[in-house]
């Protein structure tokens, strides 16, 4: 996965299929590198759990298990902890000489604002930009967030500003 | 719109509304779910999911809500949609592009 974008909403489906109820998402934009933490306060796992996720193939939910392995696929850099009760993070970071690219970051926020709440930190260029669904969602229901359009402005707002401080081609 | 604060901005002005909402509309509430696992994922559902959203408020209908889960066992078939309708059968969709997604919302407004 080249897109970032895409690498981050793979490892926060799996967030929320752990049952987070809260992920944090931080996103940092530089000349070489592009990088994200994904927090939450899912299940976790224990260190055996841990191990056998990050085999190709290997899955814990019926699903293909293929996920982290892509994640990892092209990371300069790729960490994971976890504790079991407590949550997980994961960490990974891009080089853009290799093609990494951070696209369409706006379309990847407009699918995690549902029943759990996303804070998300995004820094490009050392410009930041600081976005919790959880407090557009004590005013609105997401049905109407979506409905309204709020979620679209939301995504163009996003695009906007990753355009503006890092280019067309991030 | 500019930032966050524009958001904000409309959300307050949308407050006003929100105490007429009827608590029972969410019962009635239509629920599409994409399926955004790995297999997804790379097969477009992110894509799918924005044009659902899109379509709805385009459409102004109310009452939809779009939610994401994981692998839902198709990865062939993905990306893959469902559609709850209260009172009705499920409905399965696959192999969803931008272009389905408008003709699923379509197909709401009909029923």
């Amino acid at each position: 996965m080249r897109e970032v974008s895409l690498a981050i909403s793979d490892v926060a489906q799996n967030s929320i299929d752990a049952g987070a109820k809260h992920l944090r998402i931080a996103v940092g934009v530089d000349e070489e590198c592009i990088s994200f933490e994904v927090s939450d306060d899912g299940q976790g796992m224990d260190k055996e759990v841990l191990t056998a996720a990050l085999e190709d193939g290997k899955s814990f939910k019926g699903s293909s298990g293929i996920g982290l392995t892509l994640v990892k696929e092209n990371a300069k850099q790729f960490e994971i902890s976890s504790e079991k009760g407590i949550g997980t993070t994961v960490r990974a970071s891009y080089l853009r000489s290799d093609g990494a690219y951070l696209g369409d970051f706006g379309a990847t926020m407009l699918t995690l604002v549902g029943d759990f709440d996303t804070v998300l930190e995004l820094s490009v260029y050392g410009r930041t930009k600081r976005i919790d669904t959880g407090e557009l969602k004590s005013a609105l229901s997401v049905a109407e967030l979506q409905s309204r359009g709020v979620l679209r402005l939301m995504r163009e707002d996003i695009n906007k500003f990753i355009r503006q401080n890092g280019g067309a081609n991030l | 719109m500019k930032s966050i604060a524009d958001i904000n901005e409309i959300r307050a002005k949308m407050q006003a509304q929100i105490c007429l909402r009827d608590n029972s509309d969410m019962e009635k509430e239509i629920h599409i779910i994409v399926g955004m696992g790995t297999c997804g994922l790379n097969a477009g559902a992110r894509t799918v999911f924005n044009a659902l959203v899109d379509e709805v408020e385009t459409k102004n209908i109310k009452g939809v809500l779009v939610t994401r889960t994981g692998c839902m066992g198709n990865c062939a078939d993905e990306p893959v949609v469902e559609v709850h309708v209260p009172g009705k059968e499920t409905v399965k969709y696959t192999k969803v592009n931008a272009e389905k997604a408008v003709e699923i919302i379509n197909n709401l407004v009909k029923a």
